[in-house]
């Protein structure tokens, strides 16, 4: 719980409370609608591409709960899920036993001739019946449909090890490495074929702006006495950056041979005030080249300015940072 | 193009996300396919940020227009005919992006202009530039437009590379065997048929792309797609609408030539070719063409396999409407067809035997394009007092537009005491699965071109074997004139002689 709030974050999302035995029975009545002089059921709309479990660990606040609960619901209206959100009693709140509420919205889009219809249902469980967690969410999720889990702001690496049934039985896992604690990434190594971070997923826009940028340089001519690779950050941004940084390398070292052993790659905090961005600096051995590419993610631009050995060259284009929902897209589907 | 010849900073995105540095030339710029399909269609690429961050538009037609009139065009045209209202600042982008160069099409002075402006324009880039030349002008400049590119140099500029030119033509493709082989011979002779993007915006629907995921993705329907369990197939391609103001057009082509021939052969080729080895363009294209091939010639005689016909007066949505030697602007003497209908017959081991029935006209009841696949019954039915079982075939229909998605038709018991059955559907929706908001085939196919993935367009010897099944008849018709042109009501669903085009082998056409 916190500040002045004294509802669990399970009472704070909206929500219909439900019998927990009866769940899917409450969500069969919800579409349950008689035709009405010729005019669709309800059910004809009710339509999943997947399920999402969104697990609010116990370093989640109210804001944070409120929030992305909100981004599950924006990806349902693209992508219509069923999505099942866990919300573990905290320490000192009360209540001994498992609360379920259901939720569903129906979108019907910007034209008014679709209809989007998602479900969420939501399970509060006391921390000392997580074991059981497995089978009641089982219940909740539907079938023949693929998972994907989101866990936000897990207290601990170690904690993820009790729910080891959501990480084995979904299809990815995704984390944002902006806010979880550290060592969950680590902990989570041996699956990292399933593993998505959505820091990295938030950068698609700026991998394409760089990518297409530095693509036009031949990939031996980018690694030719490279010095420095310097990523710049707002605070904000730290776990871009390291993206970003990594990114950068890993695509250096494909230029055809590692780039020389002297290169330093390294990250620097800007902590002036100013819009949000993000900065790549490459310095070469011959003083004259150098690439700079800067972002305005507040103006929603990317300027590049490099010279090669073949003059001045300066181009501006559009980027940002790809919208929470639209990161959690690019993190299930690609 | 395969991840490991990517260059290293463009791994990983997807191959959409890596268009390279491009200036678009659309020649037919005042146009009106350019009003409501191309410029919407850059405004929505530069919306999702699909467009190379230094992107270029240079109309280009015999209009005396300037750079500011062309862009009030551009800015026009989103605003009328985009998918999403106009963003000020996208919409800001691409105007600024835009400009204009008027010129003859079939003059070299106008094309040796456009090669200047088109260098112009790389220089100020400061990098290597692709010229992307898209034809959407009258059928007969396809030729001098073509001629001028070689002459020009514009259509060998970096030649070789990813940044090659690459040229987009537009439909009619020819209007028979003859004229398609010329304007083929044409292309041969001033381009690599790597660098040719010959359109048919059907190919850049979600739901006919979807057509080979459904067959190859799914391991349920291939062991049935063959003589043995299907029964015959159905391919529907109706308009409600008239001729209109395209009557001067239309005239001169007819149902065959705007429709069947391109339209709904490729639906045809799409529902029946083998697999492909991959989903490379030209291991689809390859397999696309071996279908084409195994097609028999149409029987014009005797029991022939084609029916013609023309719309007469009649009522659609209600409304009363004009027969089409009614329609402003067609001549009273006219032998054009405004539906024509096909039995088809391709001769491999998968097909024998199995009729396949296109039709597509104007004036029908409802715009519908849809492929119903019709199953054979089940052998030695238990189910067969008819006063007790309602029982249809099996199909599988895919509605390619509108209300796109996929039917089955199964039979059901009736609950109750007895045993009764009854057909049902069940049915897959895309809009309520996925949502709408799904790029329009225009932005599919002009970014495709620009990445150079020509598997959404159609190669040479696919429109030629098209024609080749064609021709034939439109010859045939020509000899005719209007005998043998049958008529049907607007809002009907085509003429008497269509139906029994199907009765002779027992089936129906669909009411879709």
């Amino acid at each position: 719980m916190s500040g002045s709030d004294t509802r669990t974050i399970f009472e704070s999302l909206p929500g219909l409370e439900v019998p927990v035995g009866k769940v899917v029975q409450s969500l069969d009545e919800i579409w349950a609608g008689a035709p009405n002089g010729g005019e669709s059921a309800p059910s004809e709309f009710r339509a999943s591409q997947m399920n999402l479990v969104l697990h609010l660990g116990m370093r989640t606040t109210h804001e944070a709960a409120a929030t992305q609960f909100e981004i599950a619901l924006a990806l349902s209206r693209r992508h219509p899920a069923r999505t099942v959100v866990l919300c573990p009693i905290q320490q000192g709140e009360p209540g001994s036993s498992m609360r379920a509420k259901i939720f569903s919205e129906c979108y019907i889009g910007a034209s008014g001739k679709e209809m989007i219809c998602c479900e969420v249902v939501m399970l509060s469980y006391p921390f000392d019946t997580r074991c059981y967690l497995e089978n009641q969410v089982s219940v909740c999720l539907e079938a023949d449909l693929p998972v994907y889990y989101w866990p936000h702001c897990i207290a601990s690496a170690a904690r993820l090890e009790d729910y080891s049934h959501l990480l084995k039985g979904s299809r990815r896992i995704i984390l944002d490495t902006g806010c979880e604690t550290e060592g969950v990434e680590e902990a989570l190594a041996p699956l990292a074929g399933k593993l998505r971070d959505l820091a990295d997923t938030r950068l698609l826009q700026v991998r394409q702006s760089l990518g297409r940028y530095l693509s036009s340089f031949a990939p031996a001519t980018l690694v030719d006495g490279l010095r420095t690779v310097t990523v710049g950050h707002k605070p904000a941004l730290a776990a871009e950056a390291r993206r970003l940084l990594d990114w950068a390398r890993r695509s250096l070292d494909q230029c055809g041979g590692p780039p020389p052993a002297e290169a330093v790659f390294s990250i620097r905090s800007d902590e002036s005030k100013g819009p949000a961005g993000l900065s790549l600096d490459m310095d070469y051995a011959t003083t004259a080249h150098t690439i700079r590419w800067e972002a305005d993610f507040d103006a929603g631009h990317a300027r590049m300015s490099a010279n090669m050995g073949a003059g001045d060259i300066a181009a501006e284009g559009p980027v940002s940072l790809l919208k929470p929902e639209v990161a959690l897209a690019e993190a299930i589907f690609s | 193009m395969n991840e490991g010849d990517r260059h290293p900073f463009l791994r990983g995105l997807s191959a959409h996300r890596g268009a390279p540095p491009t200036v678009a030339i659309i020649f037919g710029a005042s146009g009106d396919l350019t009003a409501r399909k191309l410029i919407p269609a850059i405004y929505n690429l530069a919306h999702d940020n699909l467009l190379p961050s230094d992107f270029q538009l240079l109309g280009f037609s015999r209009k005396d227009l300037g750079d500011e009139q062309f862009r009030e065009i551009v800015a026009g045209a989103v605003a009328e005919f985009s998918r999403r209202p106009p963003d000020p600042e996208v919409l800001a982008r691409v105007k600024s992006s835009a400009s204009y160069l008027s010129g003859g099409y079939d003059d070299p002075a106008a094309f040796k202009e456009l090669a200047t402006r088109v260098e112009a324009i790389e220089k100020s880039l400061g990098r290597e530039t692709q010229a992307l030349f898209y034809i959407s002008t009258p059928p007969s400049m396809f030729k001098p437009i073509l001629e001028n590119l070689g002459a020009s140099g514009l259509a060998k500029r970096h030649l070789g590379t990813r940044l090659a030119s690459k040229v987009i033509i537009e439909k009619p493709f020819g209007k028979d065997l003859a004229s398609a082989r010329d304007l083929n011979a044409v292309i041969a002779r001033v381009l690599d048929e790597s660098q040719v993007y010959r359109i048919d915006h059907y190919l850049g629907k979600e739901t006919v792309q979807d057509l080979l995921v459904q067959r190859f993705a799914n391991a349920i329907f291939e062991p049935l797609w063959n003589r043995n369990f299907v029964e015959s197939v159905q391919i529907t391609v109706a308009e409600e609408v008239g001729v209109g103001t395209r009557g001067g057009y239309y005239d001169s082509s007819g149902a065959v030539r705007d429709m069947i021939q391109n339209h709904t052969m490729q639906l045809l080729a799409l529902t029946a070719m083998e697999a492909p080895v991959s989903l490379d363009a030209e291991a689809i294209r390859d397999e696309k063409v071996k279908l084409l091939r195994a097609i028999q010639p149409l029987n014009l005689q005797g029991r022939p396999d084609v029916v013609r016909a023309r719309y007469a007066p009649g009522y659609v949505s209600g409304e009363k409407v004009p027969g089409y030697l009614e329609e402003e602007t067609i001549p009273e003497q006219s032998t054009t067809e405004t539906f024509a209908a096909l039995r088809l017959s391709i001769n491999n081991w998968r097909w024998a035997g199995v009729p396949f029935y296109l039709r597509s006209g104007k004036r029908m009841p409802h715009r519908v394009t849809e492929i119903a696949i019709q199953f054979k019954r089940p052998p030695g039915n238990i189910f067969s007092q008819s006063d007790r079982f309602d029982l249809a075939a099996n199909t599988l229909a895919f509605q390619i537009q509108p209300d796109e998605g996929m039917t089955v038709v199964l039979n059901a018991k009736v609950p109750g005491l007895e045993t009764r059955t009854q057909p049902v559907k069940m049915r897959f929706g895309y809009r309520t699965t996925f949502g709408s908001n799904t790029p329009e085939a225009y932005e599919r196919l002009v970014l495709d071109a620009m990445i150079g993935d020509g598997t959404l367009f159609i190669r040479g010897d696919e429109t030629v074997e098209s024609w080749k099944l064609i021709t034939p008849v439109l010859e045939h018709w020509k000899e005719l004139g209007d005998s043998g042109l049958e008529s049907y009501a607007a809002g009907s669903w085509g003429p008497d002689a269509a139906e029994a085009l199907l009765k002779t082998t027992g089936h129906n056409w669909r009411r879709p």
